[in-house]
């Protein structure tokens, strides 16, 4: 039998980790704001699109899907969890779909917002899929911006090393 | 939140809780998907009935399901209103300047309502019977025909279940580096939003960081112990498809197949 090599090891317990921290700033970096009917700003962005910068579009994918996936399940939003997890998995993934930045942006915030507005909207009507709506752009952005502010000075620490878009 | 493996799970041995995750998982997504098919009250007694059903069956506390509705409340209330303001209707029961009340807008109201709750009662009994771990599992076993098209299931679940041990810990490595941040004259929650938002980047830096440490250390541990995954892969925990789960399956067919056939006849 084969031994699996150290490099791939070394890149599961990353992205497993990371998916751990993602979930942690959407659990503990909270920020409710006003006149969005309990919907609250959260962190879990910025996990995502930190993946994207420091890794691609497919860990950035798993890693956004499961987060959003286990908050749910755990947060007591279970009956959105299966929808969180393609939602921010195909958040994830756009994001570095394409060469440019921009795109990749307006793409992921677009299946982000979009993607929880329509899930809102067809299961409990279009007042919910509203409330979410403005909520839901804040954190894109507020997720993007942060990440690129974190992504550089995450690399300048060297902790990444031979893991960089291997 | 002080253990994550268990979430939201309450211990107990009922015949829910004895089930197969993934029969359950799938009787949940069918639900939201069978929820769909009825459109009078008939439809939704039903569905009432076969929820209630699952609570009773579970043996769990109505008050933790209640508990459940709690985060959604807001939402909840606001769809609801919505609903009844925004939806057009012959019989006007009430009306003041652009609001208008109808006994349609009222009924649809009603209905987003129970679609609401019936949808959250359902998804809460599969949180409460199922440790998330064993949901995990479910998942990775569930999704075990896609290996075929190449895609690393082992390897996810794997990682699901990495997350969930280490969710707790990076929680508590959190609340150190905030007390570290703090106790240099860091001020958190002050001032406007911006504000606030700047002020965690201090903590998000050594968190990413002490993150990816645990993640080398986690590395080379499974390393030294030879860690192989894949096929041949025996497991701690094993799953076991009974006649209960095929039962379930069953009822949740059936209940598709009275709604299709209420929804033609009415």
């Amino acid at each position: 039998m084969k031994l699996m090599d150290n490099k791939n090891i070394k890149k599961l317990t990353l992205l497993a980790i990371w998916t751990a921290l993602t979930f942690v700033l959407g659990r503990l970096f909270t920020f409710p704001i006003p006149g969005s009917a309990g919907n609250i700003l959260t962190l879990l962005d910025v996990g995502i699109y930190t993946a994207v910068f420091l890794f691609g579009k497919r860990e950035a994918a798993i890693i956004g899907g499961f987060a959003a996936f286990l908050l749910d399940l755990t947060a007591g939003f279970s009956n959105y969890m299966f929808f969180s997890l393609i939602i921010h998995g195909g958040q994830g993934y756009l994001a570095g779909l394409t060469r440019y930045k921009w795109l990749n942006f307006l793409l992921s915030l677009l299946v982000m917002v979009g993607g929880y507005f329509i899930v809102g909207g067809l299961m409990y009507g279009w007042g919910s899929a509203i409330a979410g709506l403005w909520v839901n752009i804040v954190q894109v952005i507020v997720g993007f911006v942060l990440a690129k502010v974190l992504s550089p000075l995450i690399e300048r620490t060297g902790i990444l090393n031979g893991f960089r878009k291997a | 939140m002080q253990n994550m493996l268990m979430g939201r799970y309450i211990p107990g041995d009922s015949i829910i809780h004895r089930m197969d995750p993934r029969s359950k998982l799938l009787v949940m997504i069918a639900f939201v998907v069978i929820i769909f098919l009825a459109h009078d009250w008939l439809g939704y007694l039903l569905l009432v009935l076969y929820t209630l059903a699952g609570v009773l069956l579970s043996k769990i506390s109505v008050s933790y399901f209640l508990r459940g509705l709690r985060p959604m409340i807001g939402l909840i209330l606001f769809t609801v209103i919505f609903q009844m303001l925004f939806t057009n209707g012959q019989h006007v029961i009430f009306s003041l300047w652009f609001i208008k009340i109808s006994t349609e807008s009222l009924i649809n109201a009603v209905y987003i309502f129970f679609r609401f709750v019936l949808i959250i009662f359902m998804s809460t009994i599969l949180t409460l019977t199922t440790p998330p771990l064993t949901l995990a599992d479910g998942i990775e076993k569930g999704l075990g025909p896609l290996k075929k098209i190449k895609v690393p299931v082992h390897e996810l679940g794997l990682m699901l279940s990495i997350s969930l041990r280490f969710i707790p810990t990076l929680m508590d490595d959190t609340t150190m580096i905030m007390n570290a941040q703090k106790a240099r004259g860091m001020d958190f929650g002050e001032g406007n939003l911006l504000k606030k938002i700047k002020s965690v980047i201090p903590i998000l830096i050594p968190l990413f960081v002490s993150s990816f440490r645990r993640a080398d250390d986690l590395a080379v541990a499974m390393e030294s112990r030879g860690y192989q995954g894949g096929d041949g892969r025996t497991k701690y925990r094993q799953l076991k498809w009974q006649s209960r789960d095929s039962l379930l399956v069953v009822s949740i067919i059936i209940m598709t197949i009275l709604l299709i056939l209420w929804s033609k006849v009415s």
